[in-house]
Protein backbone atom coordinates (compact mmCIF):
# COMPACT_ATOMS: atom_id res chain seq x y z
CA UNK A 1 0.00 0.00 0.00
CA UNK A 2 1.21 3.26 -1.25
CA UNK A 3 1.72 6.04 1.49
CA UNK A 4 -1.02 8.41 -0.03
CA UNK A 5 -3.09 5.04 0.13
CA UNK A 6 -2.46 4.11 3.68
CA UNK A 7 -3.55 8.46 4.81
CA UNK A 8 -6.44 7.50 2.61
CA UNK A 9 -7.25 3.95 4.41
CA UNK A 10 -6.77 5.49 7.94
CA UNK A 11 -9.09 8.29 6.99
CA UNK A 12 -11.71 5.54 6.10
CA UNK A 13 -10.92 3.62 9.51
CA UNK A 14 -11.68 6.51 11.29
CA UNK A 15 -14.78 7.31 9.41
CA UNK A 16 -15.90 4.07 9.45
CA UNK A 17 -15.15 4.26 13.42
CA UNK A 18 -17.45 6.84 13.30
CA UNK A 19 -20.45 5.07 11.91
CA UNK A 20 -19.59 5.56 8.42
CA UNK A 21 -20.35 2.64 6.62
CA UNK A 22 -19.54 3.88 3.45
CA UNK A 23 -15.97 4.23 4.32
CA UNK A 24 -16.02 0.70 6.46
CA UNK A 25 -17.51 -0.46 2.56
CA UNK A 26 -14.40 0.65 0.92
CA UNK A 27 -12.25 -0.86 3.88
CA UNK A 28 -14.19 -4.33 3.08
CA UNK A 29 -13.15 -4.34 -0.99
CA UNK A 30 -9.49 -3.55 -0.23
CA UNK A 31 -9.21 -6.38 2.58
CA UNK A 32 -11.75 -8.94 0.75
CA UNK A 33 -8.89 -10.34 -1.42
CA UNK A 34 -6.44 -10.80 0.96
CA UNK A 35 -9.09 -12.27 3.62
CA UNK A 36 -10.44 -14.66 1.17
CA UNK A 37 -7.14 -16.16 0.06
CA UNK A 38 -6.29 -16.52 3.91
CA UNK A 39 -9.25 -18.58 5.06
CA UNK A 40 -9.20 -20.33 1.46
CA UNK A 41 -5.86 -21.67 2.19
CA UNK A 42 -6.98 -22.46 5.83
CA UNK A 43 -9.81 -24.05 5.02
CA UNK A 44 -9.19 -25.38 1.50
CA UNK A 45 -12.82 -24.78 0.85
CA UNK A 46 -14.04 -21.87 -1.08
CA UNK A 47 -17.58 -21.82 -0.10
CA UNK A 48 -16.29 -22.02 4.01
CA UNK A 49 -13.70 -19.41 2.90
CA UNK A 50 -16.55 -17.05 1.28
CA UNK A 51 -18.61 -17.70 4.76
CA UNK A 52 -15.60 -17.07 7.25
CA UNK A 53 -14.68 -14.03 5.22
CA UNK A 54 -17.99 -12.25 5.69
CA UNK A 55 -18.55 -13.56 9.15
CA UNK A 56 -14.93 -11.75 9.69
CA UNK A 57 -16.03 -8.18 8.23
CA UNK A 58 -19.64 -8.14 9.76
CA UNK A 59 -17.48 -8.99 13.48
CA UNK A 60 -14.98 -6.03 12.53
CA UNK A 61 -17.91 -3.89 11.90
CA UNK A 62 -19.05 -4.48 14.87
CA UNK A 63 -16.16 -4.42 17.28
CA UNK A 64 -14.58 -1.57 15.32
CA UNK A 65 -14.76 0.42 18.57
CA UNK A 66 -12.29 -1.94 20.50
CA UNK A 67 -9.64 -1.08 17.77
CA UNK A 68 -7.07 0.77 19.13
CA UNK A 69 -4.59 1.70 16.42
CA UNK A 70 -1.70 -0.05 18.71
CA UNK A 71 -1.59 -2.95 15.76
CA UNK A 72 -1.90 -2.47 11.90
CA UNK A 73 -5.78 -2.72 10.91
CA UNK A 74 -4.82 -5.02 8.46
CA UNK A 75 -3.02 -7.25 11.38
CA UNK A 76 -6.32 -6.68 13.44
CA UNK A 77 -8.47 -8.05 10.32
CA UNK A 78 -6.16 -10.78 10.21
CA UNK A 79 -6.54 -11.46 14.13
CA UNK A 80 -10.24 -11.75 13.83
CA UNK A 81 -10.18 -14.01 10.69
CA UNK A 82 -7.33 -16.56 12.30
CA UNK A 83 -9.61 -16.97 15.35
CA UNK A 84 -12.77 -17.85 12.96
CA UNK A 85 -10.56 -20.23 10.92
CA UNK A 86 -9.48 -21.99 13.99
CA UNK A 87 -12.85 -21.99 15.25
CA UNK A 88 -13.99 -23.69 12.08
CA UNK A 89 -11.29 -25.76 11.84
CA UNK A 90 -11.63 -27.20 15.97
CA UNK A 91 -15.62 -27.35 14.72
CA UNK A 92 -14.66 -29.68 11.65
CA UNK A 93 -11.79 -31.43 13.11
CA UNK A 94 -10.08 -33.11 10.38
CA UNK A 95 -12.71 -33.91 7.96
CA UNK A 96 -11.68 -30.85 5.93
CA UNK A 97 -14.26 -30.41 3.17
CA UNK A 98 -12.04 -30.35 0.50
CA UNK A 99 -13.19 -29.05 -2.88
CA UNK A 100 -10.72 -30.08 -5.63
CA UNK A 101 -8.98 -26.46 -5.20
CA UNK A 102 -11.52 -25.50 -7.61
CA UNK A 103 -10.64 -21.84 -9.24
CA UNK A 104 -10.96 -19.34 -6.88
CA UNK A 105 -10.07 -16.70 -9.91
CA UNK A 106 -10.23 -17.33 -13.81
CA UNK A 107 -7.28 -15.31 -15.77
CA UNK A 108 -7.97 -14.59 -19.05
CA UNK A 109 -4.96 -16.32 -20.18
CA UNK A 110 -5.68 -20.02 -20.17
CA UNK A 111 -1.57 -21.00 -20.01
CA UNK A 112 -1.56 -18.54 -17.31
CA UNK A 113 -4.29 -19.98 -15.74
CA UNK A 114 -3.46 -23.38 -15.76
CA UNK A 115 -0.10 -22.89 -14.18
CA UNK A 116 -2.15 -21.06 -11.70
CA UNK A 117 -4.12 -24.00 -10.91
CA UNK A 118 -1.31 -26.20 -10.86
CA UNK A 119 0.47 -23.87 -8.29
CA UNK A 120 -2.74 -23.87 -6.13
CA UNK A 121 -3.17 -27.44 -6.32
CA UNK A 122 0.46 -27.90 -4.89
CA UNK A 123 0.22 -25.46 -2.28
CA UNK A 124 -3.47 -26.02 -1.03
CA UNK A 125 -2.25 -29.94 -1.06
CA UNK A 126 0.66 -29.15 0.86
CA UNK A 127 -0.98 -26.87 3.62
CA UNK A 128 -3.80 -28.92 4.02
CA UNK A 129 -1.07 -31.27 5.56
CA UNK A 130 0.30 -28.50 7.87
CA UNK A 131 -0.67 -29.16 11.41
CA UNK A 132 -2.83 -25.75 12.05
CA UNK A 133 -0.39 -23.87 13.74
CA UNK A 134 2.16 -24.28 11.12
CA UNK A 135 -0.62 -23.30 8.16
CA UNK A 136 -1.09 -20.07 10.25
CA UNK A 137 2.18 -19.15 10.75
CA UNK A 138 3.33 -19.96 7.33
CA UNK A 139 0.26 -17.87 5.51
CA UNK A 140 1.07 -15.15 7.55
CA UNK A 141 4.47 -14.59 7.15
CA UNK A 142 5.06 -15.96 3.55
CA UNK A 143 1.72 -14.91 1.87
CA UNK A 144 1.04 -11.92 4.19
CA UNK A 145 4.18 -10.94 4.50
CA UNK A 146 4.03 -10.27 8.40
CA UNK A 147 7.21 -10.38 10.82
CA UNK A 148 7.41 -13.05 13.54
CA UNK A 149 7.34 -10.04 15.85
CA UNK A 150 3.76 -9.59 14.79
CA UNK A 151 2.42 -12.82 14.43
CA UNK A 152 3.58 -13.66 18.07
CA UNK A 153 1.47 -10.60 18.96
CA UNK A 154 -1.26 -11.46 16.86
CA UNK A 155 -1.35 -15.06 17.58
CA UNK A 156 -0.12 -14.73 21.42
CA UNK A 157 2.45 -17.10 20.91
CA UNK A 158 6.49 -16.44 21.94
CA UNK A 159 8.64 -15.55 18.99
CA UNK A 160 10.39 -18.26 19.19
CA UNK A 161 7.37 -20.54 18.96
CA UNK A 162 6.54 -18.66 15.85
CA UNK A 163 9.98 -19.29 14.31
CA UNK A 164 10.01 -22.59 14.77
CA UNK A 165 6.58 -23.07 13.58
CA UNK A 166 7.76 -21.52 10.69
CA UNK A 167 11.20 -23.37 9.88
CA UNK A 168 8.93 -26.36 10.29
CA UNK A 169 6.19 -25.63 7.48
CA UNK A 170 8.91 -24.92 5.64
CA UNK A 171 11.37 -27.21 6.02
CA UNK A 172 7.80 -29.95 5.25
CA UNK A 173 7.30 -27.73 2.24
CA UNK A 174 11.03 -28.35 1.11
CA UNK A 175 10.75 -31.98 1.85
CA UNK A 176 7.07 -32.55 -0.67
CA UNK A 177 8.47 -30.53 -3.36
CA UNK A 178 11.20 -33.07 -3.65
CA UNK A 179 8.85 -36.05 -2.95
CA UNK A 180 6.39 -34.53 -5.91
CA UNK A 181 9.31 -33.18 -8.12
CA UNK A 182 7.04 -29.58 -8.40
CA UNK A 183 9.45 -27.11 -7.16
CA UNK A 184 12.01 -27.96 -10.89
CA UNK B 1 28.51 -20.14 11.86
CA UNK B 2 28.54 -23.81 10.21
CA UNK B 3 26.28 -25.39 7.38
CA UNK B 4 23.75 -27.15 9.74
CA UNK B 5 23.05 -23.43 11.62
CA UNK B 6 23.22 -21.70 7.99
CA UNK B 7 20.53 -23.72 6.20
CA UNK B 8 18.34 -23.78 9.69
CA UNK B 9 18.47 -19.87 9.46
CA UNK B 10 17.77 -19.86 5.65
CA UNK B 11 14.46 -21.87 6.56
CA UNK B 12 13.16 -18.50 8.60
CA UNK B 13 14.58 -16.30 5.32
CA UNK B 14 12.63 -18.44 2.95
CA UNK B 15 10.95 -15.84 0.68
CA UNK B 16 12.85 -13.00 1.41
CA UNK B 17 15.83 -11.32 -0.87
CA UNK B 18 17.73 -9.66 2.34
CA UNK B 19 19.50 -11.40 4.32
CA UNK B 20 21.70 -11.02 7.46
CA UNK B 21 25.24 -10.31 6.75
CA UNK B 22 26.81 -13.39 8.83
CA UNK B 23 24.92 -15.60 6.38
CA UNK B 24 25.79 -13.70 3.28
CA UNK B 25 29.49 -14.57 4.45
CA UNK B 26 28.87 -18.20 4.95
CA UNK B 27 27.03 -18.79 1.58
CA UNK B 28 29.85 -16.55 -0.41
CA UNK B 29 32.17 -19.39 1.67
CA UNK B 30 30.30 -22.29 1.11
CA UNK B 31 28.97 -23.63 -2.32
CA UNK B 32 27.22 -26.74 -0.45
CA UNK B 33 25.12 -23.94 1.27
CA UNK B 34 25.17 -21.76 -1.70
CA UNK B 35 23.43 -24.47 -3.68
CA UNK B 36 20.91 -25.11 -0.70
CA UNK B 37 19.52 -21.21 -1.04
CA UNK B 38 18.99 -21.59 -4.52
CA UNK B 39 16.89 -24.86 -3.99
CA UNK B 40 14.83 -22.92 -1.62
CA UNK B 41 14.57 -19.57 -3.54
CA UNK B 42 12.72 -21.65 -6.58
CA UNK B 43 10.68 -22.85 -4.10
CA UNK B 44 9.96 -19.81 -2.54
CA UNK B 45 9.53 -18.48 -6.52
CA UNK B 46 7.01 -21.85 -6.90
CA UNK B 47 4.98 -21.20 -3.97
CA UNK B 48 3.90 -17.94 -5.41
CA UNK B 49 1.98 -15.40 -3.75
CA UNK B 50 -1.33 -14.20 -2.08
CA UNK B 51 -2.63 -13.06 -5.30
CA UNK B 52 -2.61 -16.54 -6.80
CA UNK B 53 -5.38 -17.10 -4.49
CA UNK B 54 -7.12 -14.20 -4.83
CA UNK B 55 -11.24 -14.15 -5.81
CA UNK B 56 -12.01 -12.63 -9.23
CA UNK B 57 -13.77 -9.09 -8.52
CA UNK B 58 -16.92 -10.26 -9.36
CA UNK B 59 -17.04 -12.47 -6.44
CA UNK B 60 -15.22 -9.53 -4.25
CA UNK B 61 -18.54 -7.05 -5.22
CA UNK B 62 -21.15 -9.55 -5.01
CA UNK B 63 -19.50 -10.73 -0.65
CA UNK B 64 -19.36 -6.39 -0.48
CA UNK B 65 -22.68 -6.44 -1.11
CA UNK B 66 -23.83 -9.62 1.08
CA UNK B 67 -22.04 -7.82 3.80
CA UNK B 68 -23.62 -4.65 3.69
CA UNK B 69 -26.91 -6.40 3.73
CA UNK B 70 -26.28 -8.19 6.58
CA UNK B 71 -24.82 -5.26 8.36
CA UNK B 72 -28.03 -3.56 7.69
CA UNK B 73 -30.34 -6.17 9.07
CA UNK B 74 -28.01 -6.51 11.98
CA UNK B 75 -28.78 -2.90 13.00
CA UNK B 76 -32.29 -3.06 12.11
CA UNK B 77 -32.87 -6.15 14.37
CA UNK B 78 -34.29 -7.96 11.00
CA UNK B 79 -31.05 -11.14 12.10
CA UNK B 80 -31.63 -12.37 15.42
CA UNK B 81 -28.82 -14.85 17.23
CA UNK B 82 -29.47 -18.31 17.45
CA UNK B 83 -30.02 -17.70 21.14
CA UNK B 84 -32.65 -15.18 20.49
CA UNK B 85 -34.64 -17.23 17.82
CA UNK B 86 -34.94 -19.94 20.72
CA UNK B 87 -36.02 -17.80 23.33
CA UNK B 88 -38.82 -16.76 20.97
CA UNK B 89 -39.82 -20.72 21.18
CA UNK B 90 -39.64 -21.38 24.83
CA UNK B 91 -43.53 -20.15 25.49
CA UNK B 92 -44.67 -21.94 22.64
CA UNK B 93 -43.05 -25.35 23.53
CA UNK B 94 -43.83 -24.72 26.91
CA UNK B 95 -47.56 -24.33 26.11
CA UNK B 96 -47.72 -27.16 23.82
CA UNK B 97 -46.09 -29.51 26.25
CA UNK B 98 -48.10 -28.46 28.83
CA UNK B 99 -51.46 -29.04 26.77
CA UNK B 100 -49.77 -32.41 25.60
CA UNK B 101 -49.25 -33.18 29.75
CA UNK B 102 -52.85 -32.34 30.61
CA UNK B 103 -54.54 -34.00 27.81
CA UNK B 104 -52.33 -37.13 28.72
CA UNK B 105 -53.26 -36.68 32.70
CA UNK B 106 -56.55 -36.20 32.05
CA UNK B 107 -57.01 -39.37 29.42
CA UNK B 108 -55.54 -41.51 31.96
CA UNK B 109 -57.63 -40.31 35.17
CA UNK B 110 -60.78 -41.04 32.92
CA UNK B 111 -59.67 -44.52 31.36
CA UNK B 112 -58.97 -44.97 35.63
CA UNK B 113 -62.42 -43.96 36.70
CA UNK B 114 -63.93 -46.24 33.55
CA UNK B 115 -62.07 -49.37 34.65
CA UNK B 116 -62.78 -48.38 38.17
CA UNK B 117 -66.63 -48.40 36.78
CA UNK B 118 -66.03 -51.67 35.47
CA UNK B 119 -64.29 -53.65 38.18
CA UNK B 120 -66.49 -52.58 40.73
CA UNK B 121 -69.95 -53.86 41.68
CA UNK B 122 -72.36 -50.85 42.29
CA UNK B 123 -74.69 -51.84 45.02
CA UNK B 124 -77.46 -50.41 43.39
CA UNK B 125 -77.19 -53.47 40.14
CA UNK B 126 -77.39 -56.73 41.09
CA UNK B 127 -75.16 -59.13 40.76
CA UNK B 128 -76.78 -61.32 37.97
CA UNK B 129 -76.79 -58.14 35.49
CA UNK B 130 -72.79 -57.63 36.17
CA UNK B 131 -72.52 -61.12 35.32
CA UNK B 132 -74.15 -61.30 32.93
CA UNK B 133 -73.40 -58.08 30.85
CA UNK B 134 -69.34 -59.69 31.75
CA UNK B 135 -70.26 -63.02 30.90
CA UNK B 136 -68.21 -64.01 33.48
CA UNK B 137 -67.33 -67.74 34.55
CA UNK B 138 -67.55 -69.37 38.15
CA UNK B 139 -63.70 -68.39 38.62
CA UNK B 140 -64.49 -64.78 38.13
CA UNK B 141 -67.33 -64.20 40.97
CA UNK B 142 -65.08 -64.58 44.29
CA UNK B 143 -62.35 -62.07 42.36
CA UNK B 144 -65.91 -59.66 41.96
CA UNK B 145 -66.78 -60.34 45.63
CA UNK B 146 -63.65 -59.15 46.62
CA UNK B 147 -63.26 -55.98 44.50
CA UNK B 148 -66.54 -55.59 45.93
CA UNK B 149 -65.38 -55.84 49.72
CA UNK B 150 -62.07 -53.62 49.04
CA UNK B 151 -64.64 -51.05 48.02
CA UNK B 152 -66.69 -51.26 50.89
CA UNK B 153 -64.92 -52.63 53.59
CA UNK B 154 -67.77 -52.40 56.39
CA UNK B 155 -70.59 -55.43 56.22
CA UNK B 156 -69.49 -55.84 52.59
CA UNK B 157 -71.16 -59.25 52.15
CA UNK B 158 -74.12 -58.35 54.31
CA UNK B 159 -74.85 -55.78 51.96
CA UNK B 160 -74.22 -57.89 48.69
CA UNK B 161 -76.71 -59.88 50.03
CA UNK B 162 -79.33 -57.67 51.60
CA UNK B 163 -79.00 -56.05 47.50
CA UNK B 164 -79.74 -59.28 46.31
CA UNK B 165 -83.54 -60.22 45.18
CA UNK B 166 -84.66 -63.89 45.30
CA UNK B 167 -84.18 -64.52 42.02
CA UNK B 168 -80.47 -63.58 41.67
CA UNK B 169 -80.33 -65.75 45.00
CA UNK B 170 -81.87 -68.81 42.88
CA UNK B 171 -80.07 -67.58 39.60
CA UNK B 172 -76.32 -67.54 41.46
CA UNK B 173 -77.20 -70.95 43.44
CA UNK B 174 -78.17 -72.66 39.81
CA UNK B 175 -75.34 -70.96 38.02
CA UNK B 176 -72.53 -70.85 40.19
CA UNK B 177 -70.65 -72.29 43.06
CA UNK B 178 -71.16 -69.71 45.55
CA UNK B 179 -72.64 -71.69 47.86
CA UNK B 180 -69.34 -71.20 50.58
CA UNK B 181 -69.34 -67.92 49.89
CA UNK B 182 -73.02 -66.90 50.49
Amino acid sequence: MLKTDRTLFNEWIEEAQNGNREAFSKIVKIMMKPIIAMTYKMTQNIDSAQDLAQDTFVAAWQNLATFQGKAKFENWVYRIATNKCLNYLKKEGKNLPLDNHKAIHASDDPSKEMLNRELRQNILGFMAQLPQQQRLVFELHFYKELTFEEIAQLTGKALGTVKTLYREAIAKLRATALKKGWHR
Amino acid sequence: MNCKQCQNQLLLYFGQKELPEDLQKHLLECDSCKKYKEDIDALAEKSGSDQNFYPDDATVEQMVNSIDETINNLEHGKITTTKNIWHSYIPTAAAVILFIGLSLIGYLYVLKGNNHQQATINNSDSLIVQTENKDLSTEDLPFLLLEFTSENKENANDLLIDNMTDEDLKYLEKNFNVGEIL
